[in-house]
């Protein structure tokens, strides 16, 4: 990434989306900040303005409960970018399994987020990208998406998804040069209600966020974070039937 | 909105507790985590650096700060920052340095974050010159128990300021934080190290280096024998405009992660003696600002056997005497600190709970072993002989009978506390070790 660009980011209020701004901003890199809430989105914006202000912070409000209207905001993305337009993802909505119990909309409302939102928003801004046949996609995923626990199963089915949409994405965006990188990150957050983490350090947003531009910069498919979780998902995964074989 | 049942421990992992976490995005958030804190309170947490139960709330809440970390706005003419609580230090020097701006208060750590900092009301290698960090405050927002946002000011709300700062997180807790920063007048500063015989010729130096030094800090030989008690390095530094050399080589920066061993090393006297006996007398090296601070967080010890910090504060008069006994204890007992510090301070009258005396400071770090809390708490007794006052900020041992002698506004701060938080909903296990017997001896 030789080039400036101009990063669009979804989910730019939260944590990550928030490290990941700061990481492209201290690059010189200009931003596009895309959020539900235009206070937060102010927030976001203001932090970056504070901390470089040479950097162009735009921000847009981006309705998830309306897909039809994501094709107007890329036109809007597109107006205002004035470099390559990359793309980071971290739209995300987590309720535990016993939440979605209490209300299955709330099943409904993690699909439309964590799933279709950022499949129409990618749909929608591909052609763009292919245009410049150039640029990156980052997309945020989960090692929930990789097995299913039984406190966060509901979460993690919307993450599998994603990330099967996203490798024929990936094959489909490289023939036109452009990379689409997802990383599975790992998270206590994300693990609903278990009573022992594993780690008592929380994933760190910001050593996140570096690593998703590093691996966008190495131009890699599917990277873990932290690292060994490439390691450890696999003994989770099939710990249970491990379990079930010693009993036996 | 969502908690987790975590185990927490302070750096020092002398105390650990199970305790429900939060991790609020956002400052309004705060006010709905606390509608749902229950028995035992709350307490915010920063980085988690301090040693002991400060931040540790067993079978309570613990509300992280670490995901406030926002920037709301900064002033390049008056230097004025606006910020949430969770920004670290290092990551304002990270970004104002290049812009010409530094801290009030450079301590050797840069993962503090700026809300734990003040409520711990830090002081560090330029305490002798700028105080605490609090004087650079103009106002903090504090979240109180009742979900209600206040202004504090050394103006506005001067009392809950004055309990908020320095209270441990005991009050409420800081939204947001508007603080001043300096100019810095230099990029580089000049490093000066000296190795000195004797505490004789350490009062010396320090009265000299509290005159001329912009940063001053002291690393005491603990194990050294009865006829050079004092043995140690003074470290100084002072803006210059000469500019830095370059390194012939540099090896890479990288943070090193060292097993609890060298803990046990750094406190073995023939290291001790090593390290005196290795450094010159006298060297001198001009360095980057941003390079000469922080250097604490250049090495971390993996180590979850147990550390104490002890800090305590002389007044100009008592320090030398107090500090000679202390040295001179250490050294017949052959109990040796793992790590020993002294700096210089300014009196600090901003905060109900602020430690500080104009004098002198001295940090001391010791591994837990057996029999050594009896030793540390009869350094507590010998603090109180000479008029000293145990910092807050790392204690682990201190006594409700030890507040009252050690803080002359105690009773100020339990008024405070009675006013604004009168059901402790802001509480921790030091909170419960230091205040819960004074109420209850006070009915």
């Amino acid at each position: 990434m030789n080039n400036k660009r101009t990063w669009v980011v979804l989910g730019g209020t939260d944590i990550i989306g928030r490290c990941f701004a700061r990481e492209v901003a201290k690059a010189g890199n200009d931003v596009i900040l895309l959020g539900k809430s235009r206070d937060d989105l102010m927030l976001t914006a203001d932090d970056l303005r504070a901390r470089y202000p040479e950097v162009d912070v735009v921000t847009m409000e981006l309705d998830t409960s309306n897909l039809d209207s994501f094709s107007k905001t890329v036109e809007q993305c597109e107006a205002a970018a004035k470099n390559i337009i990359s793309v980071f993802s971290a739209l995300e909505t987590v309720y535990t399994q016993k939440e979605c119990g209490k209300d299955l909309g709330k099943i409904k409302n993690m699909f439309q987020i964590n799933y279709f939102s950022q499949v129409y928003f990618l749909s929608a801004i591909a052609p763009v990208l292919q245009k410049q046949a150039c640029g990156e996609i980052i997309v945020l995923g989960s090692t929930a998406g990789e097995y299913g626990m039984p406190d966060n199963y509901a979460f993690g089915s919307t993450k599998a998804a994603l990330h099967v949409w996203l490798q024929g994405f990936q094959a489909q965006m490289a023939q036109n040069h452009i990379s689409v990188t997802t990383v599975k990150a790992d998270d206590w957050d994300t693990v609903g209600e278990r009573k022992t983490a594993l780690f008592q350090k929380p994933l760190d947003p910001r050593a996140c966020a570096e690593a998703c531009l590093y691996y966008a910069q190495k131009g890699e498919k599917i990277r873990y974070f932290p690292w060994y979780s490439a390691l450890t998902v696999p003994f989770r995964r099939y710990l249970p039937y491990l379990n079930k074989q010693f009993k036996k | 909105m969502h908690w987790y049942e975590i185990k927490l421990g302070g750096k020092g992992y002398t105390n650990s507790g199970l305790s429900q976490v939060c991790r609020p995005d956002r400052v309004s958030d705060i006010a709905k985590y606390l509608e749902q804190v229950g028995k035992n309170g709350v307490i915010a947490r920063g980085s988690g650096s301090s040693y002991a139960d400060q931040t540790v709330n067993a079978d309570g809440a613990v509300m992280m700060s670490g995901r406030l970390d926002c920037i709301r706005s900064f002033d390049e003419k008056t230097g004025e920052l606006i910020c949430e609580p969770g920004v670290t230090l290092k990551t304002i020097t990270e970004i104002f340095a290049p812009r010409g701006f530094m801290l009030s208060v450079v301590s050797g750590s840069g993962q503090h974050t700026l809300g734990a900092a003040i409520a711990a009301n830090m002081v560090g290698q330029n305490a002798h010159k700028r105080m605490s960090l609090a004087k650079y405050v103009n106002w903090i927002d504090v979240v109180l128990a009742d979900g209600e946002i206040v202004r504090a000011s050394h103006t506005e709300n001067e009392e809950l300021f004055k309990a908020v700062v320095g209270g441990q997180g005991l009050i409420g807790f800081i939204a947001l934080i508007s603080v001043t920063l300096l100019k810095r007048p230099e990029e580089n500063v000049l490093v000066e190290r000296r190795r000195i015989n004797n505490l004789n010729d350490l009062m010396e130096a320090l009265k000299s280096a509290r005159k001329n030094a912009d940063f001053c800090s002291v690393w005491l030989d603990t194990s050294a024998p009865a006829d050079s008690v004092g043995r140690s390095i003074l470290t100084t530094a002072s803006f210059t405009k000469e500019p830095c050399g370059e390194p012939l080589f540099s090896l890479p920066k990288i943070k090193w992660h060292l097993p609890h061993f060298a803990l046990y090393l750094a406190s073995l006297p023939v290291f001790k003696n090593l390290r005196y006996r290795l450094s010159g007398s006298i060297s001198k090296k001009v360095e980057p600002y941003e390079s000469f601070l922080y250097l604490s967080d250049k090495v971390k010890v993996l180590s979850q056997k147990g550390v104490y910090q002890l800090r305590i504060s002389f007044s100009e008069a008592e320090g030398p005497q107090a500090i000679r006994r202390i040295l001179t204890e250490l050294s017949q007992t052959r109990i040796s600190a793992c790590r020993a510090f002294l700096v210089l301070t300014k009196e600090d009258t901003l905060s109900y709970l602020g430690s500080a005396l104009r004098g002198y400071t001295i940090s001391l770090d010791f591994i837990r072993r057996r029999g050594l809390e009896d030793f540390l708490k009869h350094l507590i007794m010998v603090a109180g002989e000479h008029n000293g006052c145990v910092s807050l900020q790392n204690d682990a041992l201190l006594e409700p009978r030890h507040l009252f002698v050690m803080y002359k506004n105690l009773e100020k701060f339990i008024k405070v506390r009675e006013t604004y938080d009168p059901q402790r909903k802001f509480d921790s296990d030091f909170g419960r070790r230091l205040f819960l017997k004074e109420k209850k001896n006070e009915q």
